[in-house]
């Protein structure tokens, strides 16, 4: 299996510059879909899934590997290697943004730029620093995942058996968005909900530009003010929207907000 | 078909706001702009506090609002709609209502800014189903969890109690091994042999149930490398003819043109499998003929692998050959009086069947009751690139023990670093007869002390021991001689009952050069120090080597 395949890759556009996009907890690249092909005709636009979303590959799933935001960002860096990827612009989201800033810390100089779309360094609570939640949400948050998957399970298992009646029913879930395997779910969400990445941001030297939102109950404005006073030279821009995946409900705006960055910041520009 | 016309207004405002489940209808950015009775009864808010408000996000617990915010709200927009998501809605007072939730994305153009219709189920008994059903299943994995812990301890401990019985074995056969060298009435002979072979056997068994145990936790590897298939099978027929003729018993080896040169597999695996049948047949057969028919052949399925043939005959007791399936199971014999005629445990053969099945190959067995038996199997054998067989077969003939004992010369000055006091008073006794100048040290640290100071031509290293092991110390030993340029290189044989290919690997890593297994005998160790001293390489090759 190559990581093209264990990633589930998918490679579009016209460009030659590589702009990674990089889908955070609970869903998977398809969560780009309204976003990255604004950027195919002047950009290689590559999206992927993290091992254990969408059709990445399963068995690739490693507790101790991924047991820390590290592994991903590994996996990060090896793709870029597989696929050859320089001067990367770098787009992720929620802790995928994190994610780059890691990947960034093992290869200076593997991104050109980064983007991160409703950023968050770390999502509890911590002293004088807000995330926006308390410890037990998040211990709540992994019981919560556990009903989720066993009420699915349970109205799928008919489905899983064989049900002669409706075959379309076994086609429409496994091409469903966003599936997670449950245990990895459960596994992503503590690592995600539990890491703090706010020592890792000072090192960034990459131009960093934020995206978030007015209203956003994952990762508050507050949370993306705190990311841009600790990344020197960072930009932000908060979108009139609602909702942590301003990628999926305020498309253009977000696409508009990436534009302007990249014109204004563009490495070559000038 | 055109749908038919709406029923009057009231009656869906009625079936909207009477409907026996929770509607509302959500702004684009999830904010509650209609909702019926029935939903501002489940959360306990009058519609008015909520209408044009509050974000329906809002209305749940904190882990459901991360849910619903990294997973329904991109699913609702990618897939248009959403099923049986089960949330808990918070009522004004704090409350926790069990609900299932249906969602569709309301289109574009049906609504001026789109947005979301949802309806929700109570599920509170469905939810406490589920909740038990969980905790069964999470007590269900523990307890299979609890049960591989216990198999992995009993693993462990079979592992451990075999290294700690193989310890005063090795004593026992070492001592009885030169007790023989002495002179001894022909009475006491016979008795030394009797506790040599005990040992011996016992030695096997120990290693038999280490084996099985190994083979059953999937632990068990072949280590697959170049070996003279001839050499492999006469070192093994030599040994058991020896053993036929002692009983009376005729052996013949009959191996075929083919079965000669390098292969590649794992030699000693197969001697393994061979001594055991041997062994049995030699065993089972009171007089007659004891024959070993090996061959080679072209494999009909691949041109670069070939097969390895082999045959056991005997013309032993036999045994109804409905018993021959049952044979290759654990604990089992043809007959369980055999037991007690012939002692054994009957795991031997249950482990050539695993040994040969892990090799990818086929064993059976054919017998007479009174007419003796065939045990045959085939493997399949690739032969090794001509270069690197003709590298391999130089390297093997070099290291080749020599079964010469050492001869008086200058003393050799060996270093013997082992915790055992009984242990060193073996090997000092085996090496009493070779001139030997013998320094020992009780573990790595005072070893690596010894090395310090004086010079060695050898050093012979235990494995376990308290302070600093044998590896640490053998790692000390080689960064010493690293630092210092005027030392030359010592070679390092490590003794240790832990015969396992990790432990070889690691003895050669940290630096050793070669791997004396326990128990040792006299001829193991002197045939060990001699193919250290080789090894090492060094002007002390040419030396005399005692």
């Amino acid at each position: 299996m190559t990581l093209v395949e264990k990633h589930a890759v998918q490679v579009s556009g016209q460009g030659v510059r590589p702009m990674l996009f990089s889908h955070g907890f609970g869903c998977d690249q398809n969560m780009w879909r309204l976003v990255a092909p604004a950027f195919e005709a002047d950009f290689k636009t590559v999206v992927f899934d993290h091992v254990g979303a969408g059709r990445s590959d399963l068995s690739a799933y490693d507790r101790d590997r991924y047991a820390s935001l590290n592994g991903y960002a590994d996996d990060v860096v090896a793709l870029c290697d597989a696929l050859d990827l320089k001067d990367v612009v770098f787009v992720g989201h929620s802790v995928s943004a994190m994610i780059g800033v890691l990947a960034a810390a093992r290869r200076p100089g593997l991104f050109s730029q980064m983007i991160m779309i409703c950023p968050s360094p770390r999502y509890v609570d911590d002293a004088d620093y807000v995330g926006g939640f308390a410890r037990a949400d998040i211990d709540e948050l992994l019981e919560f995942l556990d009903a989720n998957h066993l009420g699915w399970s349970s109205t799928m298992a008919p489905v899983i058996m064989g049900n002669p009646d409706r075959p379309e029913l076994a086609e429409e879930l496994t091409n469903s968005f966003c599936t997670t395997d449950p245990d990895i779910a459960r596994q992503f969400a503590r690592v995600t909900f539990l890491s703090d990445s706010r020592r890792d941001l000072a090192a960034v030297a990459t131009p960093t530009m934020i995206i978030d939102c007015l209203e956003d109950s994952i990762a508050p404005p507050v949370v993306g003010r705190y990311v841009q006073a600790a990344i020197a030279g960072s930009v932000l821009t908060t979108l009139d929207a609602t909702g942590h995946c301003p990628h999926l409900s305020a498309p253009e705006a977000t696409i508009a907000a990436m534009r302007a960055y990249l014109d204004d910041h563009g490495p070559r520009a000038g | 078909m055109p749908h038919p016309p709406p029923a009057a207004g009231s009656n869906l405002d009625a079936l909207f706001d009477l409907a026996p489940c929770g509607l509302a209808v959500l702004s684009p950015g999830h904010v509650l702009i209609a909702c019926n009775r029935y939903f501002s009864g489940l959360v306990g808010r009058s519609p008015e506090s909520m209408i044009g408000v509050t974000r329906f996000p809002g209305l749940l617990t904190v882990a459901g609002r991360i849910y619903f915010e990294t997973h329904v709200a991109p699913l609702l927009k990618m897939q248009g709609r959403v099923d049986e998501v089960a949330f808990d809605l918070v009522t004004a007072s704090g409350a926790r209502e069990p609900v299932l939730l249906n969602a569709e994305l309301i289109g574009e153009m049906e609504g001026d800014r789109g947005g979301i219709r949802l309806a929700v189920f109570p599920a509170s008994d469905r939810r406490k189903y589920e909740v038990e059903i969980l905790k069964a299943r999470r007590e269900a994995d523990a307890a299979r969890e609890a049960a591989e812990a216990a198999s992995k301890a009993k693993d462990d401990f079979l592992a451990n109690m075999s290294h700690e019985i193989r310890t005063p074995l090795n004593a026992v056969v070492g001592v009885a091994g030169v007790l023989a060298t002495t002179s001894l009435s022909t009475h006491q002979r016979d008795m030394v042999g009797m506790i040599e072979t005990s040992g011996l056997l016992l030695e096997r068994l120990v290693s038999d149930v280490l084996d099985l145990a190994k083979i059953e936790s999937g632990l068990m590897a072949l280590e697959v490398r170049p070996f003279d298939l001839e050499a492999c099978i006469r070192g093994i027929a030599n040994l058991m003819e020896v053993r036929a003729a002692a009983k009376g018993v005729a052996f013949t080896l009959r191996l075929g043109e083919a079965a000669r040169g390098l292969v590649l597999g794992d030699g000693l695996r197969l001697q393994q499998v061979l001594a055991n049948l041997l062994s049995n047949a030699i065993k089972f057969t009171a007089e007659g003929e004891v024959s070993l028919t090996v061959d080679v052949e072209p494999d009909a399925a691949s041109s670069t692998l070939t097969r390895l043939r082999v045959a056991v005959r005997d013309s032993g007791i036999g045994f109804d050959e409905s018993l021959a399936a049952g044979l290759f199971e654990r604990f089992s014999q043809a007959d369980t009086s055999i037991t007690r005629r012939f002692g054994g445990t009957g795991i031997g053969l249950s482990i050539c069947k695993q040994l040969v099945d892990l090799m990818g190959g086929h064993i059976e067995v054919r017998s007479r009751p009174g007419a003796g038996s065939t045990f045959s199997f085939d493997i399949p054998l690739a032969r090794p690139a001509a270069e690197a067989a003709s590298a391999q077969a130089s390297t093997q003939a070099a290291s080749a023990p020599e079964a010469v004992g050492l001869s008086a010369g200058p003393g050799l000055r060996i270093l013997l670093v082992e915790d055992n006091d009984i242990n060193q008073e073996i090997v000092a006794l085996m090496l009493a007869p070779h001139h030997v100048e013998l320094e020992i040290a009780d573990n790595g640290h005072l070893g690596l002390e010894c090395f310090r100071r004086q010079t060695f031509d050898l050093v012979l290293m235990d494995m376990q021991m308290p302070v600093m092991d044998g590896l640490t110390a053998t790692r000390a030993f080689r960064a010493l001689e690293a630092a210092d340029p005027t030392r030359v290189r010592t070679p390092i044989a490590l003794l240790s009952a832990n015969a396992m290919e990790q432990h070889r690997l690691q003895g050669a890593e940290a630096g050793a050069d070669l791997h004396i297994s326990k128990p040792i005998t006299p001829e193991s160790l002197i045939a060990g120090v001699r193919q250290a001293l080789r090894a090492g390489g060094g002007d002390r090759s040419a030396r005399p080597i005692a």
